[in-house]
């Protein structure tokens, strides 16, 4: 009887560790299961959060709208009176639009072929305007652009708007190496070098460009690019095609 | 006898020993883990309320685009009543109407075509570097919209976003971000204008359509053509003129 006693008490003492163990492993478990409420509440959080500013916006773009609203209530009869209530209206639907010209703060940055760069001989042929303005152009509008232009080397400016494009189209041949050197933005061609002109929070547009590196990405293709903060920078306004063809305006009342 | 306790005596220590360990481990673990959840203690009643918000929010912001859309619909009624039968006032209320179409701020409807991307299928065991080269990426869809303004589009939206001059469009991880908006794959792309010529303009061998299939591996869908395509207006900040405030 007495070993069986002796061996007794060490396997009980071994099957309680192992209970323990595994209470402390089931319990873990259950601290997972929290884990995925941890994830559930974040995820809401999120959500509330982005509709919250949703909800400013809207509350926002309502004011404007009463506020033209209140301009058409108070006019008068006359021709006169009817003319300028709808002379506001389109002085504001020009500024939303990109019609208006447009000055204040911001970033002027030129691209300008650079054939003493180490870069230029290797890969200026890879430098793609069309690619590399529209990748400047959103890094811009990410940090709150109201406006953008872009100027080429004979002075003409394109403004921005809904509709624009950019293409790429002709090449030249400097220095024995050839790359795109014109793109077409909305009928108009602008050729080198590049100056795009952004109305903004210089800090904020100018931050994001050094988070990307923007220069010296272009200094590797052959591009020298100058970043210049200016406090008057006057943007022209758009004045090509309009649309209004096809896209007709809903009116719900 | 003796050697037999000894040894039984030695494989129960050892056992012990490990085992020992192992508990000790794992209670370790466990305390840290705990610590980590500290932070994010949550009862039910936490993530009901949190829940309720959101709902809240979103019952008042579907209120606002109501409210929004009718006051956009008055002021167009006023517009029509301040042109009366005046022909140079009605020319004026009629280049209102383009300039809001061109900002994006007017609900508009028209003939054109959609179509939808979404990732390809890499294959099977590819790497994580493979699986990237089958994502939608951010500038594929700057370069589809690109295109589509190029052939005339006169109203773009993605996934019921509209496009609008200051649209960025940058990705957030799985989805992408338009507008502060989050969309996720599939992405489909809408445009407003002369459908025939944007379905040419992105089929053209070359061109976008083949890109996108072939170069970039995503799966992209046949281009529809559309009768009627409603987009709904663009409800972010805009730029307002220093002439045209209200009061």
């Amino acid at each position: 009887m007495e070993p069986r006693h002796r061996a007794a008490i060490p396997i009980t003492v071994i099957a309680m560790l192992l209970g323990f163990m595994l209470t402390v492993q089931i319990s873990s478990l259950t601290g997972k299961s929290s884990g995925s409420s941890t994830q559930d509440y974040l995820t809401t959080l999120t959500q509330a959060n982005e509709q919250q500013q949703e909800n400013d916006l809207l509350n926002t773009q309502i004011a404007q709208t009463k506020a033209q609203l209140a301009t058409y209530q108070s006019s008068g009869d006359t021709v006169k009176e009817r003319r300028e209530a709808l002379l506001k209206d389109q002085a504001n639907a020009e500024a939303a639009a990109g019609i208006a010209p447009m000055s204040g703060a911001g970033l002027v940055i030129t691209l300008s072929a650079d054939q003493s760069l180490p870069g230029y001989s290797q890969n200026i042929k890879f430098f793609d305007p069309q690619i590399v303005l529209a990748y400047l152009v959103n890094l811009l509008y990410s940090q709150g652009a109201a406006g953008i232009s872009i100027q080429g080397a004979a002075g003409e400016q394109q403004r921005l708007v809904t509709t624009s494009y950019i293409r790429d189209i002709t090449q030249t041949t400097i220095g024995g190496e050839s790359y795109f050197s014109s793109v077409e933005v909305d009928q108009l061609t602008i050729p080198a070098p590049f100056t795009i002109r952004a109305v903004g929070n210089a800090s904020n547009m100018q931050a994001i460009l050094t988070a990307e590196d923007f220069t010296q990405e272009m200094q590797n293709f052959g591009m020298d690019c100058i970043v210049t903060p200016s406090n008057s920078i006057k943007l022209a306004g758009y004045d090509g095609v309009m649309p209004g063809t096809y896209a007709k305006e809903v009116n719900t009342q | 006898m003796a050697t037999t306790k000894a040894k039984l005596a030695s494989a129960l220590t050892l056992v012990s020993i490990v085992l020992g360990f192992m508990v000790a481990v794992q209670y370790k673990e466990s305390q840290s883990h705990s610590q980590l959840t500290q932070t994010y203690s949550l009862t039910d009643a936490k993530l009901k309320q949190l829940d309720d918000r959101l709902k809240t929010l979103q019952s008042v912001g579907q209120n606002e685009q109501k409210e929004l859309a009718q006051a956009r619909a008055q002021l167009s009624a006023y517009e029509k009543q301040a042109a009366g039968s005046d022909a140079s006032l009605q020319m004026l209320q009629a280049q209102v109407t383009e300039d809001r179409i061109l900002a994006g701020t007017t609900e508009v409807k028209g003939p054109g075509i959609s179509i939808t991307v979404t990732d390809g299928t890499p294959p099977a065991g590819a790497s994580a570097q493979t699986i990237d080269e089958y994502v939608t990426h951010d500038w594929y869809m700057r370069d589809l919209i690109n295109e589509l303004f190029a052939a005339g589009a006169e109203a773009v939206d993605i996934n019921n976003v509209r496009i609008v001059a200051t649209s960025g469009i940058f990705c957030g991880g799985p989805v992408l971000w338009v507008n502060n908006n989050r969309i996720a794959a599939p992405f489909t792309v809408r445009a407003i204008g002369d459908a025939k010529y944007l379905k040419s303009a992105l089929l053209m061998p070359g061109g976008e359509v083949e890109r996108l299939r072939t170069l970039d591996n995503l799966t992209v869908s046949p281009i529809e053509t559309e009768q009627s395509i409603t987009m709904a207006a663009y409800t972010g900040t805009t730029t307002t003129s220093p002439a045209g405030s209200g009061s």
